[in-house]
């Protein structure tokens, strides 16, 4: 089945106000992150070198990734491959199996969404508690995150103070954040104390030191690792950096880009497992060695997942995460995700309005907006327009190719145009549906100009 | 196997022009270690930090009444948390904890606590009130600087820490004290005087 981007836009558009709502929240987002960077004389030095550092990684990642494999071995760390998220949620599972773990924590890792690791292990009877507040919020709401940094942006204190109210028991406040947080506190508590492993995401993974570090403000990923002795951590292949000295550079941008804070609360150095303790690591690949190999698209795996595309970008803005059917949403989302399903995927790379706003913010410097006219181009030719679009462009192509064609064609069309009423011309322009339909001059320019030169 | 197919697909599609990674630390002032300072207290304000001085440190301006107190600076407080025998039950009631910070960052008043300085992993997240100390000497300018006096570290675990936990995850209003620790104090000491 496709997705379609428009259809699932329209849905959240019916909700006017909170249209609006949402795209202040995320634009505040901006701004903070507009005011973080501001103070950074060398911001343009960093974002380049942290370019150059990317770039280093995929003409590497395999001796990287075999360089981090040996050394994280060396200190004691688990490692394993998993090719597909499928594969991913099985090896997570054996390992809880194996040592008897029935009670997970998980702190916040966009890949374990892309591998739909929850509703698998769930199934497989693992009790699973998604620690971050944020994630926690819409675990209880039985919904994915719509935002990778924010997961329930999409959401107003009041309808959070009901879950609460409804799932946790607490009193009815009209959504005081404080309150909320603080019984989000105490409740998560109970689910440290009585966990039996814990699950992390990776920010970024050090080949010559075999550890990785972990960027948190709440706390929740150190408090579940450090609750229990069996730390398991997933990562995709491209978080792979070379020297522990690379992360003074990525832990520079991050937050900032994400939050506009200058670093996160914590950021957390994992080398060996406590004393006693058992620490793994999965390695997944789910369709990105397979993105490495197409030129146009791979600075696309540059990415550090801090969201600054998503919280400038005006569609994004204004048609809520939901609207793409991703992990990732957003403007990056639209470019991973067609290289792993273009059929589903192919109404993507057009919800954009090619403003450059995506690549402007970008800390890593990828070129999102070229990599989405790119993959038009691809949609265009692979799958098959709509038929009226087809017939638009192959009549518009001859009017163009034909000055005397052209000018019959645009009197023609003034003409009729003006005698329809709108609701015959919106069955056929689009673009009238959210749009006045500007007052129609009598003639055209070139016959206005011959007269009055 | 997965490994061997992942890593043949990645030789077989990466690019195969390479550029080298940017020598680093970009360096961008020298170092004036007033100047360092007076940027580390605005920044750890800034994110949430509050400002103690070591000459007229008092517990009770920290914590009213702490029971339980866990402390690696005897200088301070002798702490009355018997670490050894602690289970995690116990630690879930720590009202302070007193580690030292051996890296501090003007940047962004992150502190470094490397795993032999927090007594458990767990401490420096699950007590209420964090109080960490910092040598004036050991405060430097950016991350790319901390990385440098992190070069020979080997720890098994360490954390910048930078403020208290905090979220804003509702509505995006800030709340200060998430799940780790709710407040962060920082005691600025004096630097060790040449022998």
């Amino acid at each position: 089945m496709s997705h379609s981007h428009p259809k699932a836009a329209k849905e959240f558009l019916r909700d006017e106000p909170r249209v609006d709502w949402h795209d202040k929240a995320l634009w505040h987002a901006r701004v903070k992150r507009d005011d973080a960077t501001s103070g950074i004389p060398e911001w343009e030095d960093l974002r380049q070198a942290a370019s150059n550092i990317k770039r280093n990684v995929l003409a590497n990642l395999d001796t990287y990734l075999e360089q981090f494999e040996s050394n994280a071995k060396a200190n004691g760390i688990n490692v394993h491959w998993a090719e597909t998220g499928a594969e991913h949620n099985e090896i997570v599972f054996s390992i809880l199996k194996e040592k008897n773990a029935r009670r997970l924590v998980k702190s916040k890792s966009m890949l374990t969404e892309e591998c739909g690791l929850n509703p698998y292990l769930e199934k497989n009877g693992i009790d699973v508690t998604d620690t971050d507040l944020g994630e926690r919020i819409v675990q209880l709401a039985n919904e994915p995150p719509s935002h990778i940094v924010m997961p329930a942006i999409h959401k107003k204190k009041e309808e959070i103070d009901d879950l609460f109210h409804e799932k946790l028991g607490t009193e009815r406040r009209g959504g005081d954040p404080d309150y909320l947080t603080q019984e989000a506190r105490k409740h998560l508590r109970t689910r440290f104390l009585r966990a039996d492993a814990a699950l992390t995401g990776v920010n970024f993974a050090v080949a010559e030191t075999g550890g990785f570090v972990v960027c948190t403000n709440e706390g929740n990923a150190d408090m579940g690792v450090n609750f229990t002795t069996l730390h398991i951590a997933s990562m995709g292949i491209e978080k792979i950096i070379p020297r522990q000295s690379d992360l003074g550079v990525f832990l520079r941008i991050l937050a900032r880009s994400a939050t506009g804070q200058p670093i996160t609360v914590y950021s957390s150095h994992f080398k060996r497992p406590v004393q006693g303790g058992e620490m793994h690591i999965v390695i997944v690949d789910n369709g990105r060695s397979a993105q490495l190999g197409r030129a146009d698209f791979r600075g696309s795996l540059h990415c550090i997942r801090c969201g600054a595309c998503m919280n400038t970008c005006p569609v994004y803005r204004r048609s809520g995460g939901y609207s793409y059917d991703t992990s990732v949403p957003g403007p990056i989302g639209s470019i991973l995700k067609p290289g792993m399903d273009l059929n589903r995927y192919s109404s993507l790379p057009f919800a954009s309005s090619l403003c450059g706003s995506c690549s402007d913010v970008c800390p890593v410097k990828i070129d999102i907006d070229e990599q989405l006219y790119k993959w038009r181009q691809i949609v265009t030719k692979k799958i098959r327009p709509p038929v009226y679009k087809k017939m638009i462009m192959k009549s518009g192509g001859l009017s163009l190719a034909d000055p005397g064609k052209f000018d019959m064609r645009i009197k023609w069309a003034l003409k009729i145009s003006g005698m329809l009423p709108s609701f015959i011309r919106r069955l056929f322009n689009t673009w009238e549906r959210g749009r006045k339909w500007p007052e129609i001059p009598n003639e055209t320019f070139k016959d206005w100009y011959r007269k009055n030169r | 196997m997965s490994r061997e197919k992942i890593l043949d697909t990645i030789r077989k599609n990466k690019p195969s022009v390479t550029v080298d990674p940017p020598s680093l630390p970009l360096r961008v002032k020298a170092y004036q270690p007033e100047k360092t300072i007076a940027e580390f207290e605005k920044n750890l304000r800034a994110v949430g930090g509050i400002i103690l001085y070591m000459e007229d440190f008092k517990m009770e301006n920290v914590a009213d009444n702490p029971k339980l107190v866990f402390s690696l600076n005897e200088g301070i407080s002798k702490g009355n948390l018997d670490i050894e025998n602690a289970r995690t039950e116990d630690l879930e009631k720590l009202d302070v904890a007193i580690l030292n910070a051996t890296v501090g960052v003007a940047e962004n008043g992150a502190l470094w606590v490397p795993e032999e300085n927090m007594g458990r992993r767990l401490i420096p997240f699950i007590t209420k009130d964090l109080i960490l100390t910092i040598r004036k000497d050991l405060i430097v300018d950016t991350m790319h600087d901390a990385y440098d006096k992190l070069a020979d570290s080997d720890t098994s675990y360490g954390v910048f820490i930078s403020g208290p936990s905090k979220t804003a995850d509702i509505e995006q209003a800030l709340v200060i004290g998430a799940q780790g620790h709710l407040r962060l104090y920082v005691i600025i000491e004096q630097a060790k005087t040449q022998p």
